[in-house]
């Protein structure tokens, strides 16, 4: 056997290991989530979250929504925020200097009228030009001020925020009316050291809105979003459910997360040079806790639902998940000195590493994989047959995995409601191994080289919004 | 290879069988939910009608035999009989415990002592409820059983509040390690006013200062207006926390009693901001006209919170406070306190058109 025949025998070997490594931990979340998932339900049907409502003890929270060019939804999105079930809370919009009408579409929908309010600048944000309130709708408070991304915004929100608790949601998103009343649970159950929660995230892609309410659940009737709906699936009901119950849990969703303010103003809230602040404000939050040796802890709940809308375009699509990658990689840079260190305990030494080869490296590994696979295939280097037949079960892996989310999925809250809903996500379990995932892991490579050329952008992102929604019922 | 081909082919023979073992599980699996709902909807309506009857018949042997019928659904039947407990009183309570005792008790008292501690807390409300006297061990265990059972049964024995009850509950309040604090709020709180005897009793003990702290919140909530001398005492209680929060306190009983003002108007010199900043919140909550010096004096604090609940307080106060904004407000030597009258004022006129 030649050295060449050695090395590549090695580089196979590596990528096969990977694509089992990766899929069995995979395999192990979606088993820990569903076993979280029968906990969780147990536990609900003997603590019905609709007595919560009437519990003195439940803390008030300030919604903190960042808006940017949002004129369309902004309204509905701030309705349907207005009218959740929770006793106490504050609606926080910041207008993140839109340069559509996103402010004079608030003022006039909703009556604002400036006020001259003080606010304590702990953490420095952009100037803020104005802060409006409603005399018709005293939950909203509108923070008007000048352009510095999405990390500055929420900062700037913080700031106004007069609640121990915050939930920072996105403005293109729709939270359940029980959302605030789920995700706030673990607080009353470990006051003092639950100091992070995340909600899961669904699309809404195919369903019914009124009045920025989900009325139905309906599949999304283009493939691109099919696609993502099982992935979704599996990254929040399989993965997400599984890392926090094995306390490594490194990300809840900017789209919808509640924090305890004082811990998050000691870490001097969003990090600004970043564009994934979701997860390096986790990342952070967890080292300065442990740095401190305070107890805490961070959950995941399967239950409370935030509506996104998914990305129906190509184009969107790649500069959203380019952006994600960026975030993560950003995130683990970062805070890179946790990484294999036993001063962090589990998350170091096992939550950062995880997320270091399989997400940010992953893509790498499976990317070189497939240019291997195909050149020396070409070429008639390889031992082929071994190659396809570890290909394709890797393959077969993985829709089994996809497969196992959609079980995940008939014991949430709020399945899809018709059989061939069932049979639609069955058929984007299989569809989804083929280009739809090749095509990605290509973009998250190309996320890592401009990591590295340090482009900072956010990508605008074309979606038809909410209003009007009527659902696909096919 | 054909090794290889057997494995692939297995593989793909395995996925199959899982997709259709998948569909085939979730379709039968919604019928089954949605079977059950049903059924379990005409059984709670009939359960409900058999035992309306024995409560409002002259002949209950009559209906003995139709109860029976539902002995083979004791979560249905418990569920119902437990609606009953909570909608009734008096002597209905009575029969609601024979029929339990008579169909349901055998199946609770198994369940007590099950491996499964969502079965056990499920069986320890309406065990607990519909006890006997000779039970009173069975129930005491369960205070030593895993939180969610504890739960269960302090929330069942809340709603029988006999003395001896009470004092249970208060000492288990007192040992407590396990379950979190704040539970015990939300039960203390739905208790109402019974419990005042009981806090008084222990607000004298040495309480860890969790505890204490959680007992004088508690009296603000309710509110236990008979228990302000105890409060009066603790506000010199070598913890801010239990002083900030006993300053709070005195503001939501709303008793502009002198003893009361006196100790708020001590508590607004405090060396903690916090203290003071409640101290000036409670003071204006009570509409305390000899504080307006003092609240005026707050606007120029070094405290962000003590100049906001300052303002606020002076606008409880009515014009004579509003007055004393504008002018804080028309004023340029200390721009923080103008800026904070400022917005308060504005803010005012905003909310009230």
């Amino acid at each position: 056997m030649s050295l060449g025949d050695v090395i590549f025998r090695l580089i196979q070997w590596i990528i096969l290991i990977y694509f089992f490594a990766l899929n069995s931990s995979y395999l192990l979340f979606t088993f820990l989530s569903l076993l979280g998932l029968f906990r969780y339900r147990q536990l609900l049907s003997y603590i019905p979250y609709k007595e919560i409502l009437h519990l003195r003890s439940l803390k008030p929270i300030s919604i903190i929504v960042p808006a940017f060019n949002e004129e369309e939804t902004i309204v509905e999105s701030v309705h349907s925020l207005l009218a959740l079930e929770y006793p106490n809370y504050e609606v926080i919009v910041v207008n993140d200097g839109s340069t559509d009408k996103t402010l004079e579409a608030l003022i006039s929908h909703f009556k604002l009228q400036k006020t001259s309010r003080v606010i304590r600048r702990i953490i420095k944000t952009a100037p803020i030009k104005g802060i409006y309130i409603s005399q018709s709708y005293p939950k909203l408070v509108v923070v008007d001020k000048v352009n510095g991304q999405k990390a500055d915004a929420l900062n700037a929100g913080l700031n106004v925020a007069q609640y121990p608790l915050f939930c920072a949601i996105d403005s293109d998103s729709l939270l359940d009316k029980y959302a605030l009343l789920k995700i706030v649970q673990p607080f009353l159950e470990e006051p003092f050291k639950m100091v992070a929660a995340g909600g899961i995230i669904r699309l809404s892609n195919g369903c019914q809105i009124e009045y920025g309410q989900v009325k139905k659940v309906g599949f999304p009737a283009r493939l691109i979003a099919q696609l993502q709906t099982i992935e979704y699936l599996r990254a929040f009901l399989g993965g997400r459910t599984g890392l926090s119950m094995l306390r490594i849990l490194l990300i809840i969703s900017g789209a919808f997360g509640l924090f305890r303010k004082k811990e998050v103003m000691a870490i001097q809230g969003y990090r600004q040079e970043t564009v994934g602040e979701d997860m390096d404000l986790v990342v952070r939050l967890q080292k300065y806790l442990r740095e401190k040796r305070i107890p805490y802890l961070i959950r995941f709940i399967p239950d409370p639902i935030c509506w996104t809308e998914a990305p129906e375009k190509l184009k969107s699509l790649t500069r959203q998940r380019n952006r994600w990658h960026r975030g993560l990689i950003e995130s683990l840079f970062f805070n890179r000195q946790m990484l294999f260190n036993p001063k962090y305990g589990s998350l170091g030494l096992f939550g950062m590493p995880y997320y270091v080869i399989f997400e940010m490296f992953g893509p790498f590994i499976e990317f070189l994989g497939y240019l291997l696979f195909l050149f020396f295939l070409l070429i008639g280097e390889i031992n082929s047959q071994f190659a396809i037949f570890f290909f394709i079960l890797a393959i077969i892996y993985g829709i089994f995995i996809s497969l196992f989310s959609i079980l995940l999925e008939e014991y949430s809250a709020y399945h899809f409601p018709r059989y061939r809903h069932v049979l639609s996500l069955m058929k984007a379990s299989f569809l989804e191994n083929f280009v739809f995932r090749q095509y990605l892991t290509l973009v998250r490579v190309k996320a890592f080289f401009d990591f590295l050329q340090g482009k900072k952008e956010w990508g605008e992102i074309q979606r038809i919004g909410f209003k009007g929604r009527q659902g696909n019922d096919k | 290879m054909t090794t290889q081909i057997y494995i692939v082919l297995y593989s793909l023979f395995f996925l199959f069988g899982f997709s259709i073992f998948l569909f085939s599980y979730i379709s039968i699996r919604r019928l089954i939910i949605s079977h059950r709902e049903k059924r379990n909807q005409n059984l709670r309506q009939l359960i409900e009608s058999a035992i309306l009857k024995m409560l409002t018949s002259d002949y209950q042997n009559d209906h003995q035999l139709t109860l029976k019928e539902y002995v083979r659904y004791p979560e249905i039947f418990t569920e119902v009989l437990l609606e009953f407990w909570q909608t009734l009183s008096g002597s209905s309570r009575q029969q609601l415990k024979n029929i339990f005792s008579t169909y349901l008790k055998e199946k609770h008292k198994k369940d007590i002592t099950s491996k499964r501690t969502i079965k056990r807390a499920k069986a320890a409300k309406a065990f607990v409820l519909f006890a006997d006297e000779d039970e009173a061990i069975t129930i005491m265990n369960l205070l030593q059983d895993k939180p969610l059972v504890k739960m269960a049964a302090l929330t069942a024995l809340t709603l029988n509040p006999q003395p001896q009850i009470m004092k249970i509950i208060f000492k288990s309040f007192i040992q407590e390690s396990k379950i979190p604090l704040r539970y015990y709020f939300d039960l203390f709180t739905a208790m109402g006013k019974t419990i005042e005897p009981y806090v008084k009793d222990i607000l004298h003990q040495p309480l860890p200062e969790e505890k204490l702290s959680l007992l004088v919140e508690l009296i603000g909530t309710i509110p236990l207006n008979f228990l302000y001398p105890g409060l009066i005492r603790l506000s010199l209680h070598p913890s801010k926390e239990i002083r900030t929060k006993t300053a709070r306190t005195l503001g939501n009983l709303s008793l502009p009693l002198e003893e009361i003002i006196e100790t708020l108007l001590l508590m607004a010199e405090d060396e903690a901001w916090e203290v003071k900043a409640q101290a000036l919140k409670s003071l204006g909550k009570l509409r305390v006209k000899k504080a307006i010096p003092l609240l005026a004096q707050a606007l120029f604090s070094h405290s962000w919170y003590c100049r906001l609940n300052g303002g606020h307080a002076l606008v409880r106060l009515g014009e004579e406070g509003l007055e004393i904004l504008q002018k804080i407000a028309r004023q340029k030597k200390d721009p923080y306190a103008a800026d904070m009258a400022k917005m308060i004022l504005d803010e005012i006129m905003i909310m009230q058109g």
